[in-house]
């Protein structure tokens, strides 16, 4: 794979979830922050990638069961924690607008976007470890 | 065709606990933990279970505890909550007592699990968690309560 390419997206996973937090407090940075999670998740997958097409090439690693567990996880791990589902009220049931169709659930904290972003700068370091 | 089963009323005064800030938190710190500790346990089962049975059954109890507690966090009502209950007790109980163990008795544990040294190998992260996820229940536990019962 390509290191400085690998760790400079984890650097800046790191620097996002600086970012995120510093959102909380200061709300113009808040779309910047899930912009830009955005952008850095197309950048990890974009690693990944680059991994999987390495692998398939014939590139041997220590123990693929591990190092394929990590690129699941880099690029799935923002789709489970910052995807919106609809809203539900206390008894689980769909909260309905006037038209019938289900109020959307408000967009993640940016607390979640802070730890979503480490998360995944852990999972592209330790992919690039354990290639 | 009935509207019965759905709330119609989108405007609530207070989102529900899961849906504020430290309710998101938690949910998505145990959700990390549910993939970590599930995706290193599933590969050290698959690749070598006979080098530490015992550690890596241990890593996918761990695991199983933080994606029920995950699941049970997300959920509204009573049951849920008293499944939370019981996973954050046996997660606070689990890592105080793996802890412990692993300083006493380190040759039973031939590789680190999740809660291998109170949580050391991820930074306490996962001894701070079910004290932290206590106090949430704590003080989401009225919420939970059936209506009419909620003094």
């Amino acid at each position: 794979m390509y290191p400085a390419l690998t760790y400079a997206v984890a650097a800046l996973l790191g620097l996002l979830a600086i970012l995120a937090l510093v959102a909380i407090a200061k709300p113009s940075l808040d779309r910047p922050a899930r912009l830009a999670m955005k952008g850095l998740h197309g950048a990890t997958a974009f690693v990944v990638a680059l991994d999987a097409v390495m692998l398939l090439q014939g590139h041997e690693v220590d123990n693929n069961v591990t190092h394929i567990g990590y690129m699941v996880a880099a690029v799935g791990l923002p789709v489970i924690l910052l995807n919106q589902r609809g809203e539900v009220d206390e008894k689980g049931k769909p909260v309905l607008d006037d038209e019938g169709n289900q109020v959307p659930a408000p967009p993640p904290h940016l607390g979640v976007v802070a730890v979503c972003a480490l998360a995944m700068a852990v999972l592209v370091v330790r992919l690039q470890m354990t290639l | 065709m009935t509207r019965d089963p759905v709330s119609t009323d989108p405007v609530r005064p207070k989102p529900p606990a899961r849906s504020r800030a430290l309710g998101q938190l938690l949910i998505a710190a145990y959700a990390v933990f549910a993939i970590s500790a599930g995706a290193r346990s599933f590969s050290q089962i698959v690749t070598d279970f006979d080098a530490a049975p015992v550690a890596y059954l241990l890593s996918l109890v761990a695991a199983l505890v933080y994606l029920v507690a995950t699941v049970a966090f997300r959920k509204p009502g009573r049951t849920w909550f008293r499944v939370a209950l019981a996973a954050c007790l046996f997660e606070m109980v689990g890592v105080l007592g793996v802890g412990l163990w692993t300083y006493l008795d380190p040759e039973l544990f031939a590789e680190a699990t999740v809660w291998s040294h109170f949580g050391a190998g991820y930074g306490y992260v996962p001894l701070v968690l079910p004290f932290i996820g206590l106090a949430w229940l704590r003080h989401v536990e009225p919420e939970t309560r059936p209506a009419g019962n909620g003094t």
